[in-house]
């Protein structure tokens, strides 16, 4: 009984059409002839007619006498439009149409729109922030005259130099000033 | 069904030409063998009916596509294997819903579904089944319906398509030699799951008509 379970091509030449077609009872009757003098053999035989026998016992449907009928309804139905067809213009017009009312491309619309009002109202406040810095900007900021030298203060050292001590002291030394 | 290839390939041809007697003849060869496959693999036989109108449907309008270096049965059954793995899926995704809305005429709000069956339909019901005979029944399909979907569609395409090992290798898109052990390994499954019932069932083999 070992053979049964090794590889098809192990197995003995009778079981292949035992498994693979309808035999007929001569057939049969001609199998089980043959393998009588092997017991083994013939008590497989006699397994695989059982799960023939069980598998053909199930019963299956027979197909119902209009199918042709159903097939070819089903091949000729024509296919389902319900507007005839409008100029080309009218094509992109509608398509447009019908893509504006599509539920995502409303959605898609309004988060736009809230996106562009946002930003404008974002924008605004910008401006008046802008503004209110410059007025405070021109309000505290030194005369022309005092910026005239800005840069020439700019470019001098952060220590003053010696000759700067000097000046100052003199300059400190005549108006009594330490 | 599978000893005529050359003759399914050249009516195959007429019917890329638009030849309806030509896709009549297939149909009527081919539609009892595509819907027991399918049947094995959707156990209702108004779905299974559905799918198997839905298999021809796609027959034709697919069939610009068919080679005739393809065996038919090749073409006709990888179309039904994939339907039926496209149904399998829907169902694991949407469990509830059925097949086909229309399957019984209309949908479900009774708007006509486009499927509704305006002809006579003399399809017969399945034979009544003794109580012990419907659970060895669901024994072998619970069986059945556990084994790996390469190795229940192989086997399947065996017994109900009656394809031979090379057409169902090539529906399946494996080699000769995997295509047997698929089938080799199913049916050892098979038999050490219903090694009872086959022992002691109404299966037993005493009638040789019952072969196959």
């Amino acid at each position: 009984m070992n053979a049964r379970m090794n590889s098809p091509d192990s197995n003995p030449d009778w079981l292949e059409p035992v498994q693979n077609r309808r035999l007929a009872d001569a057939e049969i009757a001609a199998l089980r002839a043959r393998l009588s003098a092997s017991p083994l053999e013939a008590r497989w035989l006699e397994e695989e007619l059982a799960l023939n026998a069980a598998l053909s016992a199930r019963p299956l449907p027979e197909i119902s006498g209009n199918f042709a009928a159903r097939v070819w309804s089903d091949i000729d139905r024509p296919a389902t439009t319900t507007r005839s067809e409008p100029a080309g213009w009218a094509i992109r017009l509608f398509g447009w149409w019908e893509a504006l009312r599509s539920g995502p491309v409303v959605a898609l619309g309004t988060v736009l729109v809230a996106a562009a009002l946002g930003w404008g109202q974002v924008s605004r406040h910008q401006q008046s922030v802008l503004a209110a810095n410059l007025s405070e900007i021109s309000r505290t900021a030194p005369d022309v005259e005092v910026l005239r030298d800005f840069e020439s203060i700019r470019a001098m050292a952060v220590k003053p130099e010696p000759g700067d001590l000097a000046l100052i002291a003199a300059l400190d030394g005549s108006s009594g000033v330490h | 069904m599978s000893e005529a290839p050359d003759a399914d390939a050249e009516l195959m041809l007429r019917v890329q030409r638009g030849d309806r007697e030509a896709f009549d003849l297939l149909m009527t060869r081919w539609q009892q063998p595509v819907l027991h496959f399918i049947f094995r693999t959707l156990p209702d036989a108004d779905e299974a009916e559905d799918l198997t109108q839905a298999v021809f449907v796609q027959l034709w309008r697919t069939a610009p596509r068919y080679q005739p270096s393809a065996r038919f049965s090749t073409f006709l059954f990888t179309i039904a294997r994939n339907l039926c793995l496209n149904e399998v899926r829907r169902r694991s995704r949407h469990p509830t819903q059925p097949l086909e809305a229309g399957a019984h005429g209309t949908d479900d709000d009774g708007a006509d579904s486009g499927r509704e069956r305006q002809y006579p339909d003399s399809r017969q019901a399945p034979a009544d089944l003794g109580i012990q005979q419907s659970e060895l029944v669901s024994k072998v399909d619970e069986a059945l319906s556990d084994l790996p979907e390469k190795q229940r569609t192989a086997l399947t395409l065996c017994r109900e398509g009656e394809l031979s090992y090379d057409e169902i290798a090539d529906v399946l898109g494996t080699s000769l030699q995997a295509t047997k052990s698929l089938i080799h390994r199913a049916r050892e499954t098979l038999k050490a799951r219903l090694k009872p019932y086959l022992k002691s069932g109404d299966w037993e083999a005493t009638s040789p008509s019952e072969h196959r």
